[in-house]
């Protein structure tokens, strides 16, 4: 008899969502996770006393907030502090500085270019509009195009027709968006080089694309759809870091009795009479129950955890083809102080923004040649952040924590593996570039956390240190994701399910793919859903 | 108004404007084509090199056509002639292992029986796409978000279609409609010499790399259409492609169609509430018309012809986003005597033949393209149709026609004489490498 009515492998915050809503209807649940601490890539670490690390993820908007509401992560301590803007740093000592506010943005890009001030009315008119029609689906099960099961094809119909609510105008421009680099995006509305740099960014952040590459329009409104309180498109600190966010779903698991067993590594499903039945951990322990789920990426999966003669060709031959590309990399500094950055003055409020060293499409471009190449970026892509200005929780008094996400950088270099000597290269060629800006910056340095893709994949287990468990790409999006046949969170034996962002609708702290993932479970134990819908806010 | 006495004006008389020129004249309209250039073709046509020796203009392959139309408008009755049908593909390698592709089959270069399968397998696979795609072409396209009749039904069938390929290739075709071809490639095979030949065909005139998404499209185009009924396939037209020109024109006149040359359209004219009068031309002369059929490029019709201030603003802004970028050059050179290439047999000569050894060469060389630079090493796809076609060259001479990919229409510091001669010297330095002989 089994202890359980579902297994979860791994505590990421997908994992622990789709836990919570598991033992919310009511099942026995148990999670099951290889680290000491929850979380996965949503956690607050101590690495240097006295200061808690985003070391993974570092901003909380994209987490869908009927999530938020229905599982009630407010009482569970979660709490998000919206946070302002974006400031972009030029070579020629300027900055340009992007706002949550409409007017205080146009009037900032005027300053560079008045015909692309006014262009900025129609791109973000055209950028909400996207959002509007996507947003609905991140809570839905995608349908299978190629069956002809009344869900299925209900789900079709229903799409189709919100396809064509958009009216004729607005459904090319869709394929044309889904299909367009973010480059030939932002080139049809503005023509100055600063103002495009500073608003493709969102397009390339966690993908092995560049800004010229088609198909990272999209990745630039996955970014967009994040909202705080209502508001699209606006950021947001976890008080007290992203693990906040983790402790607050593994709080709303507990709540419905739902249990975390941590240092168990799962290390291999047990498949019998092609079911899932159990899992064998690290240590040798078996565990059983009718459902495992797993929050791991698919290569991870089905991979290591499954027996080869377990699954069949096809499914290997997809897994194997499936894209997980690791393409960032991750600096977290303590600083005894806070930095200036003379370009901006100390009270600006910008110095709360997300903080960016490079000011044209075609440095971002060649950031990305360097990692089309092997090699880690040497003027790359730095998405910076210095959470404490608004979360003073974060490092002792006086002190500050600086976040610097670092786009790009090879799983694997062109000379091989990452080796120490490689990890300080890149870590000082990033810290070179913020140097160039901040004239004290590097006095300031208390302890430095420089982390690769391969460290990533290490600590988390995200395959090649990919964020998104995937490339956000057409292939493997929608239907497609994680590949065509699996997109409905079902995997290829009976009672075992997919919930992490290798699964719809992808990757960022989102917890959508394990609510989704936990519709369906429910579904096919014939249980009541309790999962959420996308609420409308048209 | 009697279809006899509606006037309809065609600008341009490329291929296809020609085409739509005769089938309207056939149907009993009044057609007038007016070209700027003193031969009708466009990208097709013969030219003169130096005295002696004649090459194909632009085009010098004919592939992916839609044979029905040629068989429509007759054009073998009236002059339409092949030199050499259904081409292999010889696709050079500096170490001088060619690889040579013939249909589904492929040979040379170390390839073992593992890769010609999976090459096979590829082609199968890639030509169901290939026939959905050819089927979508011969249609109008529907409008979408359109609630009429017509397109509804048209969008209904283009999914049917999808469906009827069967699950797997419908999968296929989602999957792969919007990726690069340099993941779709690396899923089928590991040969890098037989990958980056492939690859050669979905970026070449795109301003694409093999790691350019969206180049599977550009790839299944190529497969669609051809000549005698295969897919894919090559073949030369006779008189440097002048057969094919000549037999689109005599079928034009022959349907009753007035062709102008040397006569340059400047404007489209119009009534003060829009409607259409007729075309002015650049000598001054004015040619009333009822209906304007346009051959050339959108962003030339609507700029130049129409003109924005008769547009609406959003239509403008459109037209303008239309991406058009020239990336490819073509080089036309006269030879003494056969040209010799390493790895390749005499009597491969006559067939395409390709450079492009590996699929990171391209995309390599299309960074250099893609900040307005040129790479010293550049893609290719060369023929000697001197090889098959006797009169273009003097007795034992040659002509060689090659059109030269990531050759950038704007070039950063600006197109000056040493650039042109630096790509050019580029191009032969790299043939004389592969021991070519010039005149």
């Amino acid at each position: 008899m089994s202890k359980y009515d579902a297994i979860v492998i791994g505590a990421g915050h997908n994992g622990l969502c789709n836990a919570a809503y598991l033992a919310k209807s009511g099942l026995k649940v148990l999670v099951l996770e290889k680290n000491d601490y929850i979380g996965g890539a949503a956690v607050s670490r101590e690495l240097e006393e006295g200061w808690l690390y985003s070391n993974c993820s570092y901003v909380c908007s994209l987490l869908r907030p009927e999530i938020y509401r229905d599982l009630n992560l407010q009482k569970h301590g979660l709490q998000v502090i919206a946070y302002g803007g974006s400031v972009t740093f030029t070579k020629k000592g300027d900055i340009f500085g992007g706002y949550s506010d409409h007017d205080l943005s146009r009037r900032e890009i005027g300053r560079y270019s008045k015909k692309d001030a006014d262009a900025y009315v129609r791109f973000s008119r055209d950028i909400s509009k996207q959002c509007r029609f996507i947003k609905p689906l991140l809570m839905r099960t995608p349908p299978d195009p190629t069956s002809f099961k009344p869900k299925d094809l209900n789900e079709l119909i229903w799409l189709f027709k919100r396809l064509y609510g958009l009216g004729e105008e607005t459904i090319y421009e869709t394929i044309r968006f889904y299909t367009m680099s973010v480059a030939e995006y932002l080139e049809e509305y503005f023509e100055n080089d600063v103002v495009k740099a500073a608003l493709s960014g969102s397009g390339i952040i966690g993908t092995g694309l560049g800004p010229y590459s088609p198909g990272t329009a999209y990745v630039l409104l996955h970014h967009y759809m994040g909202e705080v309180d209502g508001s699209i498109g606006s950021w947001g600190f976890a008080r007290g870091g992203m693990g906040s966010v983790s402790n607050a779903l593994a709080g709303a698991l507990q709540e419905h009795d739902g249990e975390i067993k941590t240092n168990a590594e799962v290390k291999q499903i047990l498949v019998k009479n092609g079911r899932s039945v159990g899992v064998v951990l690290e240590n040798g322990d078996e565990l059983y129950a009718k459902n495992i789920v797993s929050n791991l990426d698919v290569k991870r999966t089905y991979l290591k955890l499954f027996e080869h003669g377990d699954l069949d060709e096809k499914i290997i031959n997809q897994v194997e083809n499936f894209k997980i590309r690791g393409s960032s990399g991750k600096l977290n500094i303590a600083l005894d102080g806070l930095p200036e950055f003379p370009a901006m003055g100390k009270n600006n409020p910008l110095m709360h923004a997300d903080m960016h060293f490079i000011d044209s499409l075609d440095r971002i471009e060649r950031a990305f040649d360097d990692w089309k190449n092997g090699r880690w970026s040497s003027d790359p892509y730095c998405d910076t952040l210095i959470p404490t200005l608004t979360d003073p929780t974060m490092a002792p008094p006086g002190k500050h924590y600086m976040s610097v996400f670092v786009q790009y950088a090879p799983p694997k270099l062109a000379t091989g593996e990452w080796t120490d000597k490689d990890r300080e290269g890149f870590g000082k060629t990033v810290i070179d570039q913020i140097g160039e800006y901040s004239p004290n910056f590097k006095d300031l340095i208390v302890h430095a956390e420089i982390r690769s893709p391969q460290d990533i994949e290490n600590e988390v287990g995200l395959t090649e240190g990919n964020i998104f468990q995937g490339e956000l790409t057409m292939d493997q999006m929608f239907f497609n994701r994680p590949f065509p046949g699996y997109s409905q969170f079902r995997g290829p034996v009976k009672g075992f399910y997919m919930c992490g962002s290798s699964t719809h609708p992808g990757g960022g702290v989102m917890a959508a793919p394990g609510a989704n993932a936990a519709r369906e479970i429910l579904f096919d134990l014939k249980r009541e859903n309790i999962v959420p819908e996308a609420e409308n806010d048209d | 108004m009697t279809k006899k006495n509606k006037k309809i004006a065609v600008v341009g008389a490329g291929h296809n404007a020609l085409v739509c020129a005769t089938y309207l004249a056939k149907a009993g309209f009044s057609v007038d084509v007016f070209e700027s250039r003193s031969q009708v073709g466009g990208m097709i046509g013969k030219r003169k090199l130096g005295e002696d020796y004649s090459v194909p203009g632009t085009a010098h392959l004919l592939s992916h056509v839609d044979e029905s139309v040629f068989k429509k408008l007759n054009l073998k009755k009236h002059g339409l002639e092949y030199s050499a049908k259904d081409l292999k593909t010889v696709s050079l390698n500096p170490n001088g292992n060619a690889l040579v592709i013939n249909d589904d089959e492929v040979d040379g270069d170390d390839i073992t029986m593992k890769e010609k399968k999976e090459f096979k397998e590829l082609n199968k696979r890639m030509a169901k796409l290939a026939g959905f795609l050819e089927s979508a072409y011969g249609k109008k396209p529907p409008r979408l978000g359109s609630d009429d009749r017509d397109d509804l039904f048209s969008l209904a069938s283009l999914g049917l279609n999808a469906r009827m390929m069967g699950a797997d290739s419908m999968s296929d075709l989602l999957k792969f409609i919007a990726v690069n071809i340099y993941d779709v490639l690396n899923e089928f095979t590991d040969h890098d010499h037989l990958k980056g030949t492939l690859a050669f065909d979905a970026i070449l005139g795109n301003h694409m790399g093999p790691r350019t998404n969206n180049s599977v499209i550009t790839y299944l185009h190529q497969l669609t259409g051809g000549v005698n009924g295969k897919n894919g396939s090559h073949s030369m037209v006779s008189d440097g492609t002048g057969s094919f020109t000549k037999s689109l024109e005599e079928a034009a006149k022959k349907a009753g169609v007035n062709i102008h040359l040397n006569a340059s359209v400047e404007s489209i004219s119009f009534t003060d509430d829009l409607e259409i009068t007729g075309l002015r031309l650049k000598n001054g002369d004015a040619f009333d018309a009822d209906i304007i059929v346009s051959g050339i490029d959108p962003r030339s019709t609507f700029n130049c012809l129409v003109g924005p201030k008769k547009l609406e603003a959003g239509v403008v802004h459109k037209v303008n986003n239309v991406r058009m970028r020239g990336n490819a050059a073509k080089l036309h050179l006269a030879l003494s005597s056969k040209p010799k290439f390493k790895g390749m047999s005499e009597d491969e000569l006559g067939q395409r033949i390709v450079y492009s050894p590996s699929m990171e060469y391209l995309e390599r060389t299309f960074d250099f393209n893609k900040y307005g630079q040129i790479s010293d090493d550049l893609p290719m796809e060369i023929t000697i149709p001197s090889i098959h076609d006797k009169t273009l060259a003097p007795k034992g001479h040659h002509v060689l026609s090659a059109i030269v990919n990531y050759v950038p229409y704007h070039l950063k510091e600006g197109w000056k004489t040493q650039n042109q001669e630096y790509w050019i010297s580029a191009s032969i330095n790299w043939m004389g490498w592969l021991q070519a002989s010039r005149v």
